[in-house]
Protein backbone atom coordinates (compact mmCIF):
# COMPACT_ATOMS: atom_id res chain seq x y z
CA UNK A 1 0.00 0.00 0.00
CA UNK A 2 2.80 2.31 1.13
CA UNK A 3 4.24 1.51 -2.50
CA UNK A 4 1.27 2.80 -3.91
CA UNK A 5 1.05 6.00 -2.05
CA UNK A 6 4.46 6.88 -3.30
CA UNK A 7 4.14 5.92 -6.93
CA UNK A 8 0.92 7.73 -6.92
CA UNK A 9 3.06 10.58 -5.55
CA UNK A 10 5.46 9.83 -8.40
CA UNK A 11 3.26 10.22 -11.21
CA UNK A 12 1.19 13.33 -9.16
CA UNK A 13 4.82 15.28 -9.61
CA UNK A 14 5.87 14.27 -12.70
CA UNK A 15 2.00 15.33 -14.28
CA UNK A 16 1.33 18.62 -12.17
CA UNK A 17 5.13 20.66 -12.21
CA UNK A 18 4.53 23.29 -14.40
CA UNK A 19 5.85 23.58 -17.48
CA UNK A 20 5.41 26.88 -18.07
CA UNK A 21 6.93 28.79 -20.89
CA UNK A 22 8.59 24.98 -22.45
CA UNK A 23 6.91 23.72 -25.23
CA UNK A 24 7.10 20.03 -25.60
CA UNK A 25 6.97 19.36 -29.39
CA UNK A 26 5.60 15.94 -31.02
CA UNK A 27 6.83 15.29 -34.32
CA UNK A 28 3.83 15.20 -36.80
CA UNK A 29 5.16 14.47 -40.34
CA UNK A 30 7.75 16.24 -43.21
CA UNK A 31 6.88 17.26 -46.04
CA UNK A 32 6.69 15.66 -49.43
CA UNK A 33 9.16 17.37 -50.85
CA UNK A 34 11.18 17.09 -47.94
CA UNK A 35 11.42 20.49 -47.48
CA UNK A 36 9.77 21.16 -44.17
CA UNK A 37 9.56 18.92 -40.44
CA UNK A 38 6.63 19.91 -38.61
CA UNK A 39 5.41 19.28 -35.17
CA UNK A 40 3.13 20.73 -32.77
CA UNK A 41 2.90 21.04 -28.97
CA UNK A 42 -0.65 18.35 -28.00
CA UNK A 43 -1.38 20.09 -24.39
CA UNK A 44 -1.62 24.09 -26.27
CA UNK A 45 -4.47 22.26 -28.05
CA UNK A 46 -7.64 24.55 -26.88
CA UNK A 47 -11.14 25.31 -28.08
CA UNK A 48 -12.16 28.47 -27.52
CA UNK A 49 -15.98 29.18 -29.11
CA UNK A 50 -15.89 28.88 -32.78
CA UNK A 51 -12.28 27.70 -33.40
CA UNK A 52 -9.00 25.67 -31.73
CA UNK A 53 -6.14 26.82 -31.33
CA UNK A 54 -2.73 25.34 -30.86
CA UNK A 55 1.46 26.03 -31.33
CA UNK A 56 3.34 24.69 -34.31
CA UNK A 57 6.94 24.34 -34.56
CA UNK A 58 8.65 23.75 -38.37
CA UNK A 59 12.05 22.79 -39.27
CA UNK A 60 13.34 24.35 -42.47
CA UNK A 61 15.60 21.04 -43.91
CA UNK A 62 16.34 22.54 -47.09
CA UNK A 63 16.52 25.93 -49.39
CA UNK A 64 17.17 27.63 -45.73
CA UNK A 65 16.68 31.30 -46.63
CA UNK A 66 17.80 34.23 -44.92
CA UNK A 67 19.59 31.74 -42.40
CA UNK A 68 16.30 30.78 -41.10
CA UNK A 69 16.07 27.46 -39.94
CA UNK A 70 12.81 26.66 -37.66
CA UNK A 71 10.01 28.67 -36.77
CA UNK A 72 7.27 28.91 -34.12
CA UNK A 73 3.89 30.06 -34.57
CA UNK A 74 0.30 30.27 -33.26
CA UNK A 75 -2.40 29.11 -35.59
CA UNK A 76 -6.12 28.64 -34.98
CA UNK A 77 -8.35 26.31 -37.10
CA UNK A 78 -12.31 25.89 -37.98
CA UNK A 79 -12.63 22.61 -37.75
CA UNK A 80 -15.70 22.75 -39.78
CA UNK A 81 -14.30 23.77 -42.87
CA UNK A 82 -10.77 22.60 -42.13
CA UNK A 83 -9.34 26.33 -42.77
CA UNK A 84 -6.53 27.52 -40.68
CA UNK A 85 -5.27 31.27 -39.76
CA UNK A 86 -1.83 31.63 -38.48
CA UNK A 87 -1.59 34.66 -36.10
CA UNK A 88 2.51 34.78 -34.74
CA UNK A 89 5.49 34.17 -36.55
CA UNK A 90 8.63 33.65 -35.21
CA UNK A 91 11.69 32.31 -37.07
CA UNK A 92 14.98 30.69 -35.45
CA UNK A 93 18.69 30.53 -36.98
CA UNK A 94 18.83 27.21 -35.54
CA UNK A 95 16.34 24.65 -35.62
CA UNK A 96 14.01 23.08 -33.06
CA UNK A 97 13.44 27.12 -32.05
CA UNK A 98 17.07 27.33 -30.67
CA UNK A 99 19.65 30.06 -31.35
CA UNK A 100 18.78 33.75 -31.98
CA UNK A 101 15.51 34.86 -33.81
CA UNK A 102 15.46 36.55 -36.83
CA UNK A 103 11.62 37.29 -37.25
CA UNK A 104 8.98 38.30 -34.63
CA UNK A 105 5.32 39.44 -35.57
CA UNK A 106 1.86 39.13 -35.52
CA UNK A 107 1.13 38.29 -38.48
CA UNK A 108 -2.55 40.15 -38.66
CA UNK A 109 -0.62 43.29 -37.32
CA UNK A 110 2.25 43.34 -39.95
CA UNK A 111 0.91 41.22 -43.04
CA UNK A 112 -3.07 42.20 -42.66
CA UNK A 113 -3.47 40.71 -46.18
CA UNK A 114 -1.33 36.86 -45.37
CA UNK A 115 -3.88 36.58 -42.69
CA UNK A 116 -7.05 35.05 -44.43
CA UNK A 117 -8.68 31.73 -43.99
CA UNK A 118 -6.84 28.93 -46.01
CA UNK A 119 -7.99 26.09 -46.83
CA UNK A 120 -6.10 22.49 -46.40
CA UNK A 121 -7.46 18.99 -47.51
CA UNK A 122 -7.00 16.59 -44.28
CA UNK A 123 -6.00 13.84 -46.46
CA UNK A 124 -3.99 15.22 -49.28
CA UNK A 125 -1.75 17.74 -47.49
CA UNK A 126 0.38 17.50 -44.55
CA UNK A 127 -1.00 20.44 -42.98
CA UNK A 128 -4.46 19.12 -43.01
CA UNK A 129 -3.80 16.02 -41.45
CA UNK A 130 -2.08 17.93 -39.06
CA UNK A 131 -5.56 20.19 -38.26
CA UNK A 132 -7.39 16.79 -38.52
CA UNK A 133 -5.38 15.94 -35.37
CA UNK A 134 -5.70 18.89 -33.88
CA UNK A 135 -9.95 18.88 -34.63
CA UNK A 136 -10.26 15.39 -33.28
CA UNK A 137 -7.84 16.15 -30.18
CA UNK A 138 -11.11 16.69 -27.50
CA UNK B 1 1.04 -6.33 -6.83
CA UNK B 2 2.51 -5.35 -9.79
CA UNK B 3 -0.77 -5.41 -12.02
CA UNK B 4 -2.44 -3.14 -9.23
CA UNK B 5 -0.09 -0.39 -9.25
CA UNK B 6 0.03 -0.89 -13.45
CA UNK B 7 -3.93 -0.57 -13.43
CA UNK B 8 -3.65 2.18 -10.95
CA UNK B 9 -1.32 4.27 -13.03
CA UNK B 10 -3.04 3.94 -16.16
CA UNK B 11 -6.02 4.98 -14.24
CA UNK B 12 -4.24 7.73 -13.05
CA UNK B 13 -3.46 8.92 -16.04
CA UNK B 14 -6.17 8.80 -18.46
CA UNK B 15 -8.18 10.80 -15.22
CA UNK B 16 -5.55 13.18 -14.44
CA UNK B 17 -3.31 13.79 -17.27
CA UNK B 18 -3.53 16.92 -19.00
CA UNK B 19 -1.97 16.13 -22.41
CA UNK B 20 -5.13 14.66 -23.82
CA UNK B 21 -7.14 17.42 -23.21
CA UNK B 22 -7.98 20.46 -25.21
CA UNK B 23 -9.85 22.19 -22.72
CA UNK B 24 -8.19 24.60 -19.88
CA UNK B 25 -7.09 24.02 -16.81
CA UNK B 26 -7.33 27.25 -15.10
CA UNK B 27 -5.82 28.23 -12.22
CA UNK B 28 -7.30 31.54 -9.79
CA UNK B 29 -5.25 34.34 -9.02
CA UNK B 30 -5.29 34.17 -5.46
CA UNK B 31 -5.41 38.53 -4.92
CA UNK B 32 -8.38 38.46 -7.48
CA UNK B 33 -10.36 35.79 -5.17
CA UNK B 34 -12.85 38.58 -3.50
CA UNK B 35 -12.42 41.52 -6.46
CA UNK B 36 -15.10 42.17 -8.91
CA UNK B 37 -13.68 40.30 -11.15
CA UNK B 38 -11.76 36.87 -10.46
CA UNK B 39 -9.23 36.35 -12.97
CA UNK B 40 -7.94 32.98 -13.67
CA UNK B 41 -4.68 31.56 -16.33
CA UNK B 42 -3.96 28.45 -17.66
CA UNK B 43 -0.49 27.85 -16.08
CA UNK B 44 0.67 24.82 -18.32
CA UNK B 45 0.03 26.96 -21.78
CA UNK B 46 2.53 30.37 -20.52
CA UNK B 47 4.75 29.53 -23.48
CA UNK B 48 7.53 32.21 -24.63
CA UNK B 49 8.38 32.63 -27.83
CA UNK B 50 10.94 35.59 -29.39
CA UNK B 51 11.16 38.43 -27.05
CA UNK B 52 7.66 37.52 -25.14
CA UNK B 53 5.38 34.94 -23.45
CA UNK B 54 1.97 34.07 -24.35
CA UNK B 55 -0.76 33.25 -22.35
CA UNK B 56 -4.83 32.48 -22.09
CA UNK B 57 -6.63 34.31 -19.24
CA UNK B 58 -9.91 33.95 -17.97
CA UNK B 59 -11.77 36.87 -16.79
CA UNK B 60 -14.90 35.84 -14.58
CA UNK B 61 -16.93 39.88 -14.09
CA UNK B 62 -19.41 39.61 -10.79
CA UNK B 63 -20.40 42.80 -10.51
CA UNK B 64 -20.95 45.88 -13.06
CA UNK B 65 -21.84 43.69 -15.92
CA UNK B 66 -21.62 45.29 -19.45
CA UNK B 67 -24.18 43.85 -21.83
CA UNK B 68 -24.62 40.92 -19.55
CA UNK B 69 -21.13 39.72 -20.08
CA UNK B 70 -20.27 37.44 -17.72
CA UNK B 71 -16.87 36.10 -18.08
CA UNK B 72 -13.83 36.51 -20.80
CA UNK B 73 -11.55 34.67 -22.28
CA UNK B 74 -8.38 36.21 -24.14
CA UNK B 75 -4.72 35.46 -25.14
CA UNK B 76 -2.29 37.66 -24.18
CA UNK B 77 1.21 38.50 -25.38
CA UNK B 78 3.49 40.21 -22.70
CA UNK B 79 6.83 41.99 -22.65
CA UNK B 80 8.19 41.17 -19.14
CA UNK B 81 10.94 43.36 -19.28
CA UNK B 82 8.32 46.49 -19.85
CA UNK B 83 5.52 45.13 -17.89
CA UNK B 84 3.43 46.07 -21.19
CA UNK B 85 0.38 43.43 -22.11
CA UNK B 86 -1.61 43.36 -25.82
CA UNK B 87 -4.21 41.14 -26.20
CA UNK B 88 -4.16 38.91 -29.22
CA UNK B 89 -7.68 36.51 -29.44
CA UNK B 90 -10.87 37.97 -27.53
CA UNK B 91 -14.21 35.83 -26.64
CA UNK B 92 -16.92 36.73 -23.98
CA UNK B 93 -19.81 35.04 -23.15
CA UNK B 94 -23.06 35.44 -21.34
CA UNK B 95 -22.34 32.90 -18.66
CA UNK B 96 -19.23 32.49 -15.80
CA UNK B 97 -15.89 30.30 -16.85
CA UNK B 98 -16.61 31.12 -20.29
CA UNK B 99 -19.21 28.46 -20.71
CA UNK B 100 -21.64 28.08 -23.58
CA UNK B 101 -20.92 29.94 -26.94
CA UNK B 102 -19.51 33.04 -26.95
CA UNK B 103 -21.50 36.46 -27.52
CA UNK B 104 -18.27 37.78 -29.47
CA UNK B 105 -14.84 36.64 -30.34
CA UNK B 106 -12.55 37.87 -32.62
CA UNK B 107 -8.84 38.54 -33.25
CA UNK B 108 -8.35 41.93 -32.17
CA UNK B 109 -4.96 43.14 -34.33
CA UNK B 110 -7.28 41.79 -37.53
CA UNK B 111 -10.82 43.45 -36.25
CA UNK B 112 -9.52 46.47 -34.18
CA UNK B 113 -6.56 47.41 -35.19
CA UNK B 114 -6.16 50.59 -32.70
CA UNK B 115 -7.06 48.82 -29.90
CA UNK B 116 -4.45 46.46 -30.48
CA UNK B 117 -1.43 48.21 -28.67
CA UNK B 118 0.69 47.82 -25.71
CA UNK B 119 -0.47 48.54 -22.25
CA UNK B 120 1.65 48.98 -19.03
CA UNK B 121 -0.02 47.39 -15.80
CA UNK B 122 1.99 47.99 -12.69
CA UNK B 123 2.59 44.93 -10.84
CA UNK B 124 2.25 45.96 -7.59
CA UNK B 125 -0.89 48.04 -7.96
CA UNK B 126 -3.12 46.58 -10.50
CA UNK B 127 -5.16 43.25 -10.81
CA UNK B 128 -3.53 42.34 -14.78
CA UNK B 129 0.19 43.18 -13.10
CA UNK B 130 -0.50 40.72 -10.25
CA UNK B 131 -1.12 38.31 -13.23
CA UNK B 132 1.32 39.60 -15.24
CA UNK B 133 3.67 38.95 -12.13
CA UNK B 134 3.03 35.74 -11.67
CA UNK B 135 3.44 35.22 -15.61
CA UNK B 136 6.90 36.64 -16.00
CA UNK B 137 8.68 35.04 -13.16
Amino acid sequence: MKKIFYIFLFFSFLTTITNAANFNWTKYSIDEDETKEWYYDKKSILKVGSYKFYWILANNLKNIEDDEYSIIGHHMVNCDTFETKWITYTGYNSPMGRGGVTMDFIIPEDMPEAFKWEYFDPVDTIYGGLMDIVCKTR
Amino acid sequence: MIKKIFFFIVFYLLTFSPVISATFNWTLVPETRNASSQVFYDKKTVFSSGKYLYFWQLANHLEDLDDDIYSTITHNMVNCDTDELRVIVYSDFKSPMGRGKPDLEMIVPEKIRDSFIWRYFDRNNTIQGTVLDKICK
